[in-house]
């Protein structure tokens, strides 16, 4: 039955290919594997998020009930919901660290530029994908958070205007924002991710796990073992070690990342004095506050370009972060500057 | 035909098929996109009554209240010789603005934007004054109008 299946298939030859004869560097995934944490991420986003769509009524009058329903009166809809909007909060705070982590230790180097570039593509989609996420439980913060970001697509240059009514569907943030949203949450913005995902992953294949950062003078070189069993091991663990945070935080601390404008339905008439984006977007929330918003947005611009140019701007052959100490001093700047401004946005 | 011809003669058609299946591939992406395109665009959107009313004893003596016009909030200020109206949405990213009743301000609880009665800015980032709505005062009652 196995041969019959094998002749029509190829997978064992294709599990062995992947698995026994894929040599990566024996240090591989340690102290843990961020990237195997976030396609498993990925994949529980979707399981839940199909759950969800049995109960969850996807139009603005009716929105914030049925999540209310579904976390009151729906059998384990709390645990769907809390796993998918807890999960989704993860999923940015691993990222980022896979991001930086990949960024100190010059991962992009060649031949993984194009690995670094579809990761920053995974990133923006990410980023888009959670804010339309919480757009709709049309809360007083899916509401406000909308209206925000979507009237800083004003200050883009020429199309500004244009861009906010095609973002909104119309004047202002209302039902076809929330159709709009909903489009590219549970539709367009899967389909990118799974696709991306799979080209990051194919490209990694090609290119082959990033090897241990040495300095200039070190010229060992990593010993190389099968990715299974050794390594497959270690990020079965480092799953297992991120769902119980996962679920840490949804059976202890499960308010953690639900802010009071949350439990409050939309008001198109009264911008609570407490709105306050995302946890992850809170730098993006302070920066107008200390420059004309025009500069703001031309700085984010720029700091994505760099993020996607890195591999070019840093071209070099070193990797190690003490070998290349002006890319690492501007990379502790961003991440110094991230921090300083989330902080500030959080106390304003 | 020598050999040569033949193989040259062979590769101009394969390029002139190559071509044209490009070509008409780029066509029909090209033709799905106006349907695409349009499909996505806005559709037009009820905004609601330009005009607003309420009684003239309403508001107190330095007091604001938010009416809706044309699907959008207001603040009516009352100064005790005349009402003033401006749109309540700031002009900065679109949040609805605040009465200060003890400063005598607009404030907007997103960025910190202030504005004076006139709609004028005060302070922080807003890039133009509040809008201002025509008010008329008829026996009994105000009237606010989108101009």
């Amino acid at each position: 039955m196995l041969q019959w299946l094998e002749t029509r298939t190829g997978l064992a030859g294709l599990l062995r290919r992947h698995g026994r004869e894929f040599a990566v560097p024996e240090e591989s995934g340690t102290p843990v594997s961020l990237g195997a944490i976030l396609v498993f991420v990925l994949l529980l986003q979707v399981a839940t998020g199909v759950l969800l769509l049995v109960h969850f009524v996807p139009d603005p009058a009716a929105a914030f009930e049925s999540v209310r329903g579904l976390m009151r009166e729906v059998p384990y809809g709390w645990l769907v919901r809390l796993l998918h909007a807890h999960a989704a909060n993860w999923m940015v705070a691993v990222l980022f660290l896979h991001l930086f982590r990949a960024a100190f230790q010059g991962a992009y180097k060649q031949p993984r530029e194009l690995v670094w570039v579809s990761g920053c593509v995974l990133f923006l989609l990410v980023l888009a994908s959670a804010l339309t996420g919480y757009i709709l439980p049309w809360s007083q913060m899916s509401y406000w958070a909308t209206t925000v970001v979507t009237a800083s697509f004003a200050y883009v240059p020429f199309v500004g205007a244009d861009l906010v009514y095609w973002a909104r569907g119309g004047e202002f943030v209302g039902d076809a924002t929330y159709r709009r949203a909903f489009a590219a949450h549970v539709g367009l913005l899967p389909l990118l991710l799974l696709a991306v995902v799979a080209v990051h992953l194919a490209l990694v294949r090609r290119a082959g796990l990033a090897p241990r950062v040495r300095r200039r003078a070190d010229t060992a070189t990593s010993v190389r073992v099968p990715f299974y069993p050794r390594i497959a091991l270690r990020q079965a663990i480092s799953i297992v070690g991120f769902s119980i945070l996962l679920l840490v935080s949804v059976f202890f601390v499960s308010d953690l990342f639900f802010p009071a404008a949350h439990g409050v339905p939309a008001d198109p008439f009264e911008t609570p004095a407490d709105v306050k984006p995302e946890w992850y977007f809170l730098w993006a929330y302070q920066l107008p506050r200390l420059m004309p918003e025009g500069v703001a947005l031309l700085l984010q611009g720029v700091a994505i370009a760099a993020l996607f140019a890195l591999p070019f701007i840093d071209s070099g052959p070193d990797r190690h972060p003490l070998d290349r100490p002006v890319i690492t001093t501007g990379l502790v700047l961003a991440l110094a500057s991230l921090v300083v401004l989330s902080v500030l946005g959080y106390r304003a | 035909m020598s050999e040569e011809d033949h193989k040259q003669a062979s590769f101009d058609r394969r390029r002139v098929l190559q071509l044209l299946v490009g070509g008409s591939s780029l066509a029909v992406v090209g033709m799905a996109g106006v349907p695409v395109g349009s499909y996505l665009l806005p559709l037009e959107q009820d905004e609601g009554e330009a005009v607003a009313a309420f009684g003239d004893d309403e508001i107190g003596l330095w007091e604001a209240k938010q009416i809706i016009v044309a699907g959008r909030p207001v603040l009516v200020v009352n100064t005790g010789e005349g009402y003033r109206a401006l749109s309540a949405v700031c002009t900065h990213l679109g949040c609805v603005v605040k009465w200060k009743k003890g400063r005598r301000q607009f404030f907007c609880p997103c960025h910190g934007a202030r504005f004076d009665l006139e709609g004028e800015v005060l302070g922080g980032p807003a890039p133009r004054p509040l809008a201002k709505l025509e008010v008329s005062e008829i026996p009994g009652s105000v009237v606010v109008r989108k101009v």
